[in-house]
């Protein structure tokens, strides 16, 4: 399943800043249709352990990353087997200082997404970014955190030179 | 970063994710709590590992006027700003693309300069 994924999706007489745009649009809704949560900082969870993701809509490895949550955690019918993981659009923050209004243990700058912070009873615990965010994330999970951020880097698209890529959509 | 040869293909944010194309990064790539995204190494472990990097501003590419056969942009925000940083701007990979260069994003050729 690459719902996720799909939002970056490339159409012809688009660009990627246009694509990036819409998958930022639509992020909450496809967060909403999953079994992820979105997250409302007006109204976090009122206690037990949650894991905050705040992603990239315009990265691969953070949409690949929510792809590979979406078929890992438990559905609703397996309430309480894992924490609940809600997520947040890195979008909404135009500066560090309001992400850091959201996330005050988060103390250096985040020079990569995800932005990953561990709730536990009414407070964050650990905050981590980038690769050691998707750890953070994993170990939350009780997933093998190399496992999981190789699956990651396995389903995020690059440059290929070979004459297999012979795609090509107007920008 | 000087090898004296020409700049003909480049991964704007790139972390050595490709290999043998130079890698641009901000100046923000010199703070030593930067890491890469992929696997957490930091700019001294990437370059031992042989990746060439190229550091200078989104907004100003350090490159001349249709010169570049190839650009490159992986999982990164185009003609954006990430927390008030001005990130790749398609107006410089336009102008630093050679006439029949090629702009792949995210694995799919997205603009061949005329």
């Amino acid at each position: 399943m690459t719902r996720f994924q799909d939002l970056l999706a490339a159409s012809p007489n688009s660009s990627p800043s246009r694509e990036q745009d819409r998958a930022s649009r639509e992020l909450p809704a496809v967060v909403r249709a999953s079994r992820l949560h979105w997250w409302e900082p007006s109204a976090p969870p009122a206690g037990g352990t949650a894991v905050l993701l705040v992603v990239a809509p315009w990265s691969h490895y953070d949409l690949a990353m929510l792809d590979v949550l979406d078929e890992s955690v438990p559905g609703p019918d397996r309430p309480g087997e894992a924490p609940p993981v809600f997520v947040a659009n890195l979008e909404r923050y135009r500066s560090v200082e309001e992400l850091t209004a959201d996330i005050p243990i988060l103390e250096s700058f985040p020079f990569q997404s995800p932005i990953a912070a561990l709730w536990r009873d009414g407070a964050f615990r650990n905050v981590a970014w980038g690769k050691a965010g998707r750890d953070l994330v994993a170990d939350a999970l009780d997933l093998p955190p190399e496992a999981f951020n190789e699956q990651v880097i396995a389903r995020t698209p690059r440059y290929s030179p070979s004459p297999d890529r012979t795609s090509h959509v107007g920008a | 970063m000087s090898t004296g040869r020409a700049i003909t293909k480049i991964n704007l944010g790139g972390e050595g994710e490709e290999p043998s194309i130079l890698n641009q990064q901000r100046r923000a790539v010199l703070d030593p709590g930067w890491r890469g995204c992929r696997k957490g190494d930091t700019l001294e472990q990437l370059a031992s590992q042989g990746h060439d990097f190229l550091i200078c501003p989104n907004t100003a590419l350090c490159i001349a006027d249709d010169s570049v056969d190839l650009v490159v942009t992986n999982s990164v925000r185009i003609d954006g700003l990430v927390l008030g940083e001005p990130t790749v701007q398609s107006s410089e990979i336009r102008r630093i693309l050679a006439s029949g260069g090629e702009w792949v994003h995210d694995g799919v050729a997205r603009y061949t300069k005329p």
